[in-house]
Order: structure tokens, then sequence, then C-alpha cells
């Protein structure tokens, strides 16, 4: 991180262009900033004109009644349990397949790479009809698991193969020929070589896929078929209304917050890896 | 002999290495495409447990039912909004935050942040921002202006819609344009300033021509992400009013997992997919032209 602002003038149009960036960047985070402020507020406090952006009084109680009026600690433990399951398999899968791709030669091998890209193009939107008829066949409706498997074997982990298959390309093969000599078999190589030096690559992968989990909406509206025990938080933020569904927006502010922080949290710590994992995926894929 | 076994071995263990993801793939991905295809010449309701073969007859409802149009309609608006303004925006945020300096860094942060946000959450705290009585109208009434109805209205809900997706993913587009950015040679943006090119110039005829297959990229991925926004809708504005916000993606849900008209929204969804396809191979065919254009 080099501060490079050491520059003598700075030119009247940098300043001006530089207010326009830092207010719309203001305009962005306000959302967020207004989520917190009335997640600490009464119901009817939010709407109060002239809008106010520190409570007054602070109101502490929406914290608790979230936790009362829904099973929110057991959803959060869900959207915990759900994400670490999703990172352990999505690793173990994408790291074998992305190896696979990158440096062995088997038949069939140039037909896979096109094939899976038909799984970044697909909107999960189009083939969720399907999917909720194959997992109510298995069984799974109601159930975790099309939650964990899905994701797993299914288009997500796609995108974590192609993250893989692209690191395992950088890395010369001189160095497994020299694991080779050692006497290490293929899965030896991949293990014991090839898997220790992917180390930052994996780590990218289990950020963007613990993400991924955390936020998906579509899959547990259907799949957890209305039961809200086995909701995970982005389906369980909307479950805070009254009888008609109108919503309690305080609670649901209280609630966001709680879900979001810890992704915030996780973003300005990892903030390299996710930003260059993103835009490595995103491109490359 | 030791050549041909070891090589055979090398398959074998490329076979297993990617089969976990292959079998995934089939299960969970091409299996429910091929599905689509298929039950979309079907009447089909798991609920009643009815499967019948109806040949083209969801076709043919689908293309003599207004509301399909409209929804289609909306769904073209919902990306014809989306993806260029993304487009731009996140160019131009790229260009302006590309230089190391602290306060370009934070910038970057800030709005890259509504980016790892779930759009759920993203969603459900602007249906609050943008409620009759809610804080932007408050600042509307402050500045002297008049309250809009920002998802009761037709029209200001699909820009409701448009405007909270978009500001979602700016960052998303500004992180791959920088990407983009750095592969641009310092030396060739040096020499057109020796040359005298104005920095308007410089960016018109080197960056842009430079970045350009990058730029495909983005709207590719854009124009596919644009057809991924079933949260937004259904916690928006559940579609409506009426039907003016109810894009493609959100009617299929609709369709067959509220009416359990499960044929049927194969059919639409078969539909959906072969306009994602054209799209693409459309954004392909024109990437030749487009890429060359400025060289």
């Amino acid at each position: 991180m080099g501060g490079t602002s050491t520059t003598p003038r700075i030119a009247p149009g940098r300043i001006v262009l530089t207010v326009i960036l830092v207010i719309g960047a203001l305009v962005l985070l306000l959302p967020l900033v207004w989520m917190v402020s009335s997640s600490f507020k009464r119901e009817f406090d939010i709407f109060v004109f002239p809008p106010e952006i520190i409570p007054n009084p602070f109101h502490w109680e929406n914290y608790r009644e979230i936790f009362e009026a829904a099973p929110f600690a057991r959803q959060y433990f869900n959207s915990i349990y759900i994400g670490i399951l999703n990172v352990a398999g999505t690793v173990v899968v994408s790291a074998l397949a992305g190896y696979g791709l990158a440096k062995l030669r088997f038949p069939g091998r140039f037909l896979v790479l096109p094939l899976l890209l038909c799984a970044l193009l697909l909107p999960t939107e189009v083939i969720i009809v399907p999917l909720y008829a194959l997992m109510s066949r298995f069984g799974w409706i109601g159930t975790h698991l099309p939650l964990i498997i899905e994701p797993v074997f299914g288009a997500p982990s796609v995108v974590g193969t192609f993250l893989m298959r692209q690191f395992f390309l950088s890395i010369p093969d001189e160095i497994e020929d020299a694991g080779r000599v050692d006497g290490l078999g293929t899965f030896g190589v991949f293990r014991h070589v090839a898997l220790p030096l992917a180390r930052p690559a994996l780590a990218t992968l289990a950020l963007l896929t613990f993400l991924a989990s955390w936020n998906t909406f579509l899959e547990p509206l259907v799949f957890t078929a209305g039961n809200k025990d086995l909701l995970t938080l982005p389906v369980a933020l909307d479950q805070y209304t009254d009888v008609d569904g109108t919503p309690f927006y305080a609670l649901q502010m209280a609630a966001t917050t709680l879900s979001i922080l810890p992704v915030l949290g996780v973003f300005l710590l990892a903030q390299r890896q996710i930003i260059e994992g993103i835009a490595r995926s995103g491109l490359k894929g | 002999m030791k050549r041909l076994t070891l090589r055979r071995r090398e398959a074998i263990a490329g076979v297993l290495f990617v089969s976990p993801q292959i079998l995934g793939f089939l299960v969970f991905v091409l299996g429910p495409l091929v599905a689509v295809l298929t039950f979309g010449l079907f009447r089909w309701n798991i609920i009643f447990g009815e499967l019948d073969f109806i040949g083209l007859d969801n076709y043919r409802q689908m293309l003599g039912d207004p509301e399909v149009w409209e929804v289609a309609v909306t769904t073209v608006f919902f990306g014809f909004g989306f993806v260029p303004l993304t487009v731009l925006g996140g160019l131009g945020l790229a260009v302006a935050l590309n230089r190391k300096t602290k306060v370009s860094i934070a910038l970057r942060t800030a709005y890259f942040m509504p980016v790892v946000v779930s759009l759920a959450a993203w969603t459900i705290v602007w249906r609050l921002l943008l409620q009759p009585n809610g804080p932007l109208n408050a600042l509307l009434e402050l500045a002297g202006a008049s309250p809009i109805a920002w998802l009761r209205s037709p029209t200001f809900a699909l820009i409701s819609v448009i405007g909270v997706q978009m500001l979602k993913t700016l960052g998303y587009a500004m992180v791959l344009f920088l990407a983009a950015l750095q592969t641009v040679p310092r030396e060739l943006l040096e020499a057109a300033r020796v040359d005298g090119a104005s920095p308007t110039k410089r960016f018109r005829h080197v960056t842009v021509p430079l970045i350009a297959p990058f730029t495909f990229m983005v709207t590719v991925l854009l124009t596919i992400a644009s057809f991924k926004t079933f949260a937004l809708i259904h916690l928006l504005t559940a579609g409506g009013p009426g039907i003016e916000t109810t894009v493609m993606s959100y009617y299929i849900y609709v369709q067959g997992l509220q009416l359990f008209d499960m044929g049927y929204a194969s059919a639409l969804a078969t539909t959906l997919f072969s306009a994602v396809l054209a799209l693409t191979v459309v954004q392909f065919a024109l990437r030749r032209r487009w890429i060359y254009e400025g060289r």
C-alpha cells in the first residue's frame, strides 16, 4: 500500500471529482447507516419527520425481540453451519476438479470445460422448478440437504472449479515432477505438492463460497417449505411481519444488521483476497 | 508398455478427480435443464400428481397471454436499464479510482461494500427507504419537492428495482474494470501523452480499445446477472404494482412454485433460457467487430 499522494499540487478538477465520489459513496452507504439507526428505534419512531439519524433515545429491545418472535438464533446457526459445510465440500470438489482439469490428461477432458461453462450461464431461476421436483423425489424438501449438497456439487462449485483450475495452471509442472521422482503417485502429488501451494487460492475460494452460501435466497426459500426452524438468514429477515405481511421495520432492521455485520467484518479483514477472487473468477470464469 | 500404463493411470486419476463435479453437474444442472426443456411439453403438477403430454399447448397458452408479453417487456426494460447503467457507472468509478492514494483506496472499499451484502438484506433496507413516508421522501420533502410513490407507481417501481440492483452491483463492475485497467501498459499511455493527446483522447483511443475484451466480459456477466433478480423483486415489490415489475425469473417462480403449474413454468423457463443463450451467442458474435473497432 503506497501512499503516493505526495504530488506537489492537486488539480482543482481532481478535488471536484473527489468530492463527487465521496458524496456518491455516502449515498451508497447511507442505507446501511439508516439500517443500523432504525434498528435502535421503536417502530413508530422510524417514520418521524424530519428523519433522525441518531436514535433518541436508544432502544435495544428490537435485538431481544427478534430472538423471541422467531427462532432467530436457530436460523443464525443454520446459516453458519450450512456455510461451513458448503466451504468444506466445495473446497474438496473444486480443488479436485480444478486440478484434474489443469494437470491431468484423460479422455473427454476438452469437453468438460465448455460443458461446465453452461452452469455459469444458467440462472438458477430457470431450473428451480425441476430442482424442486428432484429434491422432493429425493425426499429432501423440508431438510437442509438441498442447501448443502446442491451448492457443493452443482452450479455454485463450478465457479470454484474454474478458480482452482486457473490457479493450478500457474504451477510449473517441474515442481510436481520433483514430487513424482520422490515416489508420490498422482494423488500424492496433488495432496502433498500442489495443495500446499494452493493455500492462498483455497482461502479465497473458502471466503467466496461462504459469502455465496450466506447470501443465497431463492434455494432456502423454496427448499425449506416454510419451516421457520430450517430458514437461513436472508429468508428469515422477512419473517417479521404482521398477519397481512406488513413488515415490522424496526425488527427487520435489527435482524438485517445482525446478518450483515459479520459479513462486513470479514470483508474488511480479507478485502484484498475477496476482491481479487471476485475479479479473477468473474473475468476468467 | 510401462508408459502406456502410466498414461492410463493418469487418465483414471483424471476421471476420478473430476467425477464429483461432473456427477453433481449432471444431477443438479444438466438434468434439471433437460427436464425444463422436456416438461414444457407436459401438464405437470406434483401436488395433484398429474403429468400429461400436451405438446405445444403450454407455448400456445404463453403466446396468447398478454400478461406474458408484459412480463417479457418488463424483463427487457430491466436489462436495458440495469446493464448499460452499471457498465458505464462501473467503468467511470474504476477510471476515477484507479490510483493508489489513500482516499481512492478507501472509496473503492466503500463502493464495493454493497457487493458482499446479501441481495435480500440490501433489498429489505431499501424497501424501508422507499416507503411513502420513508426517509427518501422525507429528504425530498425537506428539499421542497413532492414525495414520490417509489414502489406503487408503475414507472417509479421499475426505476426503483433497477436502481436498487444497480447500486448493489456498481462495485462489482468497478472491480472488474479496475482489473482491466491494470492490463493497459503505462508506456502506451505515456507515449500518447508525450504525443500531446489529451486525457479524454488517451482514454478514448488507448484505454477503451485495450480494455474492450474486458468490457465485453463485464457486459455478458451483467446481462446474465440481470436475470438473477429473484430476491430483489420478491422482497421489494413482489412483482407489483399489478405485474408492472414482474420479470421472467420471478414469473417462473409464481407459476411453478406458487400456482404449481409446473409444466407451464417449464415452458416459460425454456423461453427465458433460450433468450439468455441467444443473447450470449449474439454478444459473442458481435464481439469481434466490437473489439476490433477501436484499433
